[in-house]
């Protein structure tokens, strides 16, 4: 007894067919939920074995380096900030402290989530160690040394007599001889002086106003203190700093996102936005009156969580139409809402096989494989197209679904099958590739291929058996009558076959082979991080960088002489030690001698109140000498005048024995003080790597020792051209360079040349695969033809059209899509030529249903926000169109040349 | 003389004309301005004072037609030495003066001097000095509560001024009725009248002017434990004098008109501000004359009363 056929499959295991694809589609789901991994780190996109990646995951493991989110604070949006062209002022002082204000409420809030900000500045500010002083910021410095020798004089006569009442005198002469200050720099100065004073003086009246008993607490004046020298352009809270001429404020933020989601950064930034809201609206209540600010976020989190957010939501909401669309196309082609439903049941069917498969073969989804749904889909509804049309044309014919079924198979089952086959072809050759986020693409998709055309061959027609059997009664959509082959008309097939493969020919020659790594052009268009990344671009682009490892100072700073003598080539480096120390230690040695010269005097033996009284009215006396001699010392003196007011009616019952010991410990404190701001201006030599401020430590020194040394590129590297013109300069400098701008390029390339090679191979695999399908040299021919001149001409019009589009890392599997769909269409039109006109028909309608679901699907993609995105769509809707316009124009002139004989058949 | 040594000579010329035509511009006359605080520590320190300076000499320099082609440089002193170098210096145009310095030093014609404004303050055009003590049972409670004892004053007139106009008092001999301190630091005599130590010596009275009256008055924490004792009759306030050459009616009017419209200036407007001043006012000559009249006759009684004590003292020794 002969075996069954397989074609005869879903009418005699039906149940069978649909229960199992249902196991293989539930067991898919519960491996993606529960198993499956989702990489979304564009770490796991590299190859691994790269020299490159390894030693960059090597460094992450001995500096515990973490990617890090850029806060970014400004007075203008950052479209301004990025227009250099007009010269803009810096930031006025007090906007300054209102940005710094921002960065740091904005940091304590983040304190609540440890996890997703594990390396926060410590609460009580940076601890800058003994060699504090070496490391502050250029103006900064200059502001504190020269704050220190200012104050030295009134210190020493200080320490001299440390009495509450001396003090006061002291402050009476400074007052006395205050001029105008000369700028706004010295302004704000004299306010920050101001404003900790006032806060000292109102530390000291609740101090004297406590019990004689109590402890003084110290820590808290020392604070109100610390920030009556202010470190112009440099918080210590944060560590904050100012660039693009003081008008941009940057504060890197380490940060960790949640493994196993698709949006690893996204949940954090959600958090760091809403923070950042707060921090905005606090000190816009606390000063009404000022202009609001901008601020935002900058860095490859950001820009990752809002690539991904973006393009889910355009991929959701074009899924949502394309859905909607493509089921009312083909509700109107086949007159039945139900055949579309369970088309769209067996590619969810093999969606979820897929799953199981990618869990089996891989283990894992990188962000890339993701969009294998998106390759089923688009190539899935095809199969089921091509055998609905022919299907429908047997039971209009009379048939019963029984029989239909079958011959459907036996006729169009081979070409959707080599279709199918070559496409998963396709996809599979980039398996071979070494970029992993490609190859991983290819294998799942191909193997999803597989799974999806089987599926559709298989559960598809069982389903259709189960609501047909029923049906036939209710009478089906008919076809346009059976008539000779179509005739193309003679001047289109004369004008198709002249210049549509001359046009393709060009395209091959002079096309698109461009490829655009600029992963700033993929952003949103209206991406906040994209626009705050931009305005780096234009001021300084800390974000982009090399690494170069060394194992003692000599080394380091031997290599950052190097850099730093390419200006043309290195903006700025950034190593553990202060490139100014020599300079440094020869200004504060002097200070912190006669620092460590000063002896505090020992406590009176009693307070006197009426002296301190005496020295607080006379301070009152001057301040309102100075208030009365101009209106603006009046308002800046004001709060001042008011804490001295009120310290001096405190003042009244003062208690002897509390304000001995409030000068004592202040005396104390003085002491403490004195000896270490002596000891900072003498740090021990040489410097000590393990006890550089934190921040500085944990960027560029390892544990057992190794200095990192980072390099800023002079212009922008984001451009491929120019990234890769740094790199090659770079490493003549340095050889041992690596991570940042020299992994992205290296990766770039590979990712480029796995393209590459991966749509060679295709092609290849594409002709051999219908070779085998059609079994004809001509007929494979003709069969690619679609493909091949559709290729040709989209290159052209890619590089040559209205809106030139480059190959990117967002659009650059539409090739391999549309190698897929137009070797479908080619196989699928030459297979019905040659069964008469009837098929042919059927099948050109087929085609034509098919390549409008995708121009639907993919035409929606084109209008996305992500530009990606919309360059995947683009490409797609362009490639599609083409496939559609040769397959219907050019290979039926081809057809009716090389195989005159099939226009003469009758109906099979 | 031949054409040719005419050109010659006519060429000469030019030359010699040259340096000093292109010269011009850069040697333009100055005006000096001067301004005499004697005795206040405020003024002790041009640098401190210098926003001010440079709103007033902008001022002036745009204002007064006089100085249009001059280059206006103002100077403050508290020293009355450096002063009154200043006020005789040739290209000294103007000076603000305290009523003391003008009838001490500026009635004569080395320098000549004529009064063209007053500088009125606070919105009181005239001066008045007030005795302030303490509320304190026991403290003084008039002038005459006060003879024999000691005030301190800050700043303010001479001891002659103090004398001979504002006291006013014929029955005293050449001093004071009182004995009169003077302190760069009243703040501290002030807090020693208000809270007074045991064993610790202070004064018994404020001698203040107008101004410090006011600055002691808005002092809500140590007005409550001060008041007035006696008042001085209205006086003279700072009186703004031409000096130079050109002291006809005609550019004194010219010039006190500028002066009186600097407030319509922003720079005028922010010298009067500092000043304390709402702008100049027209001097009133005729109380001028009769405090001028009273000084004089003042000087004139010391001077015989001396000249009676010394030949008493000669009559003395010879008999």
């Amino acid at each position: 007894m002969p075996r069954p056929a397989l074609s005869t499959l879903p009418i005699r295991r039906p149940r069978t067919l649909v229960a199992l694809a249902l196991l293989l589609a539930v067991a898919g789901g519960l491996v993606y939920a529960t198993r499956l991994e989702i990489q979304s780190g564009r770490r796991q996109l590299s190859a691994p074995d790269r020299p490159l990646n390894q030693r960059a995951e090597r460094f992450r493991a001995e500096f515990g380096v973490e990617e890090e989110l850029l806060l970014c604070v400004a007075a203008a949006p950052p479209a301004e900030l990025a227009d250099t062209s007009a010269g803009a002022a810096p930031s006025d002082p007090v906007t300054r402290v209102q940005m710094q204000d921002v960065a740091a409420r904005w940091v304590e809030r983040l304190r609540a989530r440890p996890d997703w900000f594990p390396k926060l500045p410590r609460p009580g500010g940076i601890d800058g160690g003994p060699y504090a002083l070496l490391y502050l910021p250029g103006g900064a410095f200059d502001d504190f040394a020269g704050a220190l020798d200012a104050l030295l004089p009134s210190v020493a006569e200080l320490a001299r007599a440390p009495t509450l009442a001396h003090s006061f005198e002291l402050l009476r002469g400074a007052l006395r001889d205050a001029a105008e200050p000369a700028d706004e720099a010295a302004a704000q100065r004299a306010a920050a002086g101001l404003e900790a004073l006032t806060a000292g003086v109102v530390w000291l009246r609740d101090e004297l106003a406590r019990p004689v008993e109590a402890p003084v607490d110290r820590a808290a004046l020392a604070d109100h203190l610390a920030a009556a020298v202010p470190l112009d352009g440099y918080d210590p809270r944060t560590g904050a700093v100012f660039v693009g001429g003081e008008r941009l404020l940057l504060l890197p933020v380490a940060v960790r996102g949640t493994a196993g989601v698709p949006n690893e950064y996204g949940d954090a930034l959600g958090f760091a936005r809403a923070a950042l809201d707060a921090a905005l609206a606090d000190v816009s209540a606390a000063a009404p009156s000022a202009a609001p600010l901008q601020a935002g976020f900058a860095g490859m989190p950001a820009l990752e969580a809002e690539e991904v957010t973006t393009s889910q939501a355009d991929f959701g909401r074009g899924a949502v139409i394309a859905l909607v669309l493509v089921s009312l196309l083909f509700a109107a082609a086949f007159g039945s809402w139900l055949r579309p439903s369970l088309a769209a049941v067996c590619l969810g069917i093999a969606v979820g096989a897929t799953f199981l498969f990618a869990w089996l073969a891989v283990g894992h989804l990188n962000l890339v494989a993701m969009v294998f749904a998106i390759v089923l889909v688009a190539l899935g509804v095809d199969f089921a197209i091509h055998f609905a049309t022919h299907y429908e044309r047997l039971l209009h014919a009379g048939h019963a679904p029984a029989t239909a079924i079958p011959r459907t198979l036996r006729r169009v089952g081979r070409a959707i099958a080599t279709g199918g086959l070559t496409t998963a072809a396709a996809f599979g050759a980039a398996a071979v590739t070494e970029a992993p986020g490609l190859s991983e693409l290819g294998l799942i998709a191909g193997g999803g291929l597989v799974l999806c055309l089987a599926t559709m061959l298989l559960v598809y027609p069982a389903l259709l058996l189960g609501i047909d059997r029923g049906a036939r009664r209710r009478g089906l959509r008919p076809l346009a009558p059976v008539g000779d082959l179509p005739r193309t008309p003679r001047g289109l097939r004369l004008a198709a076959i002249a210049a549509v493969p001359a046009l393709a020919a060009a395209g091959f020659v002079a096309g698109q082979y461009g490829f655009d790594t600029n992963l700033l052009r993929l952003q949103p268009t209206d991406g906040a991080a994209a626009q705050w990344q931009g305005a780096l671009v234009e001021l300084e682009d800390r974000t982009q960088f090399a690494i170069a490892t060394f194992a003692d100072r000599a080394a380091l700073e031997s290599a950052q002489q190097r850099f730093e003598a390419h200006p043309e080539l290195i903006a700025s480096t950034d190593g553990p030690f202060p490139r100014d120390e020599a300079a440094r230690r020869a200004r504060l040695l002097p200070i912190g001698e006669r620092l460590a010269a000063l002896r505090v005097a020992p406590p009176a033996a009693s307070g006197d109140p009426r002296q301190l009284r005496r020295a607080l009215f006379g301070v009152r006396a001057e301040l309102r000498r100075l208030a009365a001699a101009d209106p603006r010392a009046d308002t800046a003196l004001a709060p001042l005048a008011g804490a001295v007011d009120a310290l001096f009616a405190a003042t009244a019952e003062l208690d002897g024995e509390r304000l001995l010991r409030v000068e004592t410990e202040l005396g104390a404190a003085l002491g403490d003080a004195l000896g270490g701001l002596a000891a900072l201006c003498r740090p021990p030599a040489p410097i000590d790597p393990q006890r550089i401020p934190a921040p500085l430590r944990e960027r560029h020194v390892a544990a057992d020792g190794t200095l990192a040394l980072y390099v800023h590129p002079a212009f922008d590297t984001w451009d491929g051209p120019a990234r890769e013109r740094f790199v090659q300069a770079a490493l003549a400098v340095e050889p041992g360079l690596f991570g940042g701008v020299v992994n992205l390029d290296d990766n770039s390339a590979v990712m480029v040349r796995s393209f590459r090679e991966a749509s060679l191979i295709a092609l290849a695999a594409v002709m051999l695969l219908t070779f085998l399908g059609v079994r004809c040299p001509r007929r494979t021919l003709l069969a690619l033809l679609p493909l091949v001149t559709s290729l040709g001409l989209l290159l052209l019009l890619m590089r040559y059209g209205p809106a030139a589009v480059p190959w990117n890392f967002a659009n650059f599997f539409a090739l391999s899509i549309l190698i897929g769909i137009g070797v479908d269409s080619g196989i699928h039109l030459v297979e019905a030529w040659g069964q008469g006109a009837v098929a042919y028909r059927s099948a050109r309608r087929a085609v034509i249903v098919s390549m409008l679901t995708t121009l639907i699907g993919f035409g929606v993609l084109a209008a996305s926000a992500h530009l990606g995105v919309r360059s995947l769509g683009i490409v797609l809707t362009l490639g599609s169109a083409l496939v559609l316009a040769t397959s219907l124009t050019l290979l039926p002139a081809a057809l009716a040349i090389a195989l005159p004989v099939a226009r003469r058949s009758g109906p099979t | 003389m031949s054409t040719t040594r005419r050109a010659l000579a006519v060429f000469s010329l030019g030359l010699l004309a040259a340096p000093v035509l292109r010269a011009q511009p850069a040697d333009q006359p100055e005006a000096l301005v001067v301004l005499v605080k004697p005795g206040d520590p405020n003024a002790a320190d041009e640098t401190r004072a210098e926003p001010f300076l440079r709103r007033l000499r902008e001022a002036l320099q745009r204002r007064v037609p006089a100085f249009s082609d001059r280059r206006v440089t103002v100077r403050l002193t508290a020293d009355p030495e450096v002063a009154a170098r200043l006020v005789a210096a040739p290209a000294a145009r103007l000076a603000i003066v305290p009523p003391d310095w003008y009838l001490a030093r500026l009635r004569g014609d080395q320098p000549r001097a004529r009064v063209v404004a007053t500088v009125p303050r606070l919105g009181e055009s005239v001066e008045r000095y007030a005795l302030v003590v303490s509320r304190a049972e026991g403290a003084p409670a008039s002038l005459d509560a006060l003879r024999g004892r000691e005030v301190v004053m800050q700043g303010g007139p001479d001891d002659a001024y103090l004398r001979r106009v504002v006291f006013q008092d014929d029955s005293a001999g050449p001093g004071l009725p009182f004995a009169l301190r003077r302190t760069t630091n009243l703040a501290d005599e002030v807090f020693a009248v208000v809270e007074p130590a045991d064993g610790e010596s202070h004064a018994d009275a404020l001698l203040v002017d107008t101004e410090m009256l006011r600055f002691l008055q808005d002092d809500e924490l140590t007005w409550p434990q001060l008041r007035v004792v006696w008042t001085s009759p209205a006086l003279p306030r700072e009186l703004v004098v031409v000096l130079g050459p050109d002291q006809g009616d005609a550019s004194c009017e010219a010039l006190r008109n500028a002066l009186l419209a600097l407030g319509d200036d922003e720079a005028g407007r922010e010298a009067l501000e500092l000043m304390r001043s709402e702008g100049f006012a027209a001097p009133d000559l005729a109380a001028l004359a009769r405090v001028a009249a009273r000084y004089d006759e003042r000087a004139e009684r010391e001077r015989d009363a001396a000249r009676r004590g010394g030949e008493r003292r000669d009559g003395g020794r010879d008999g």
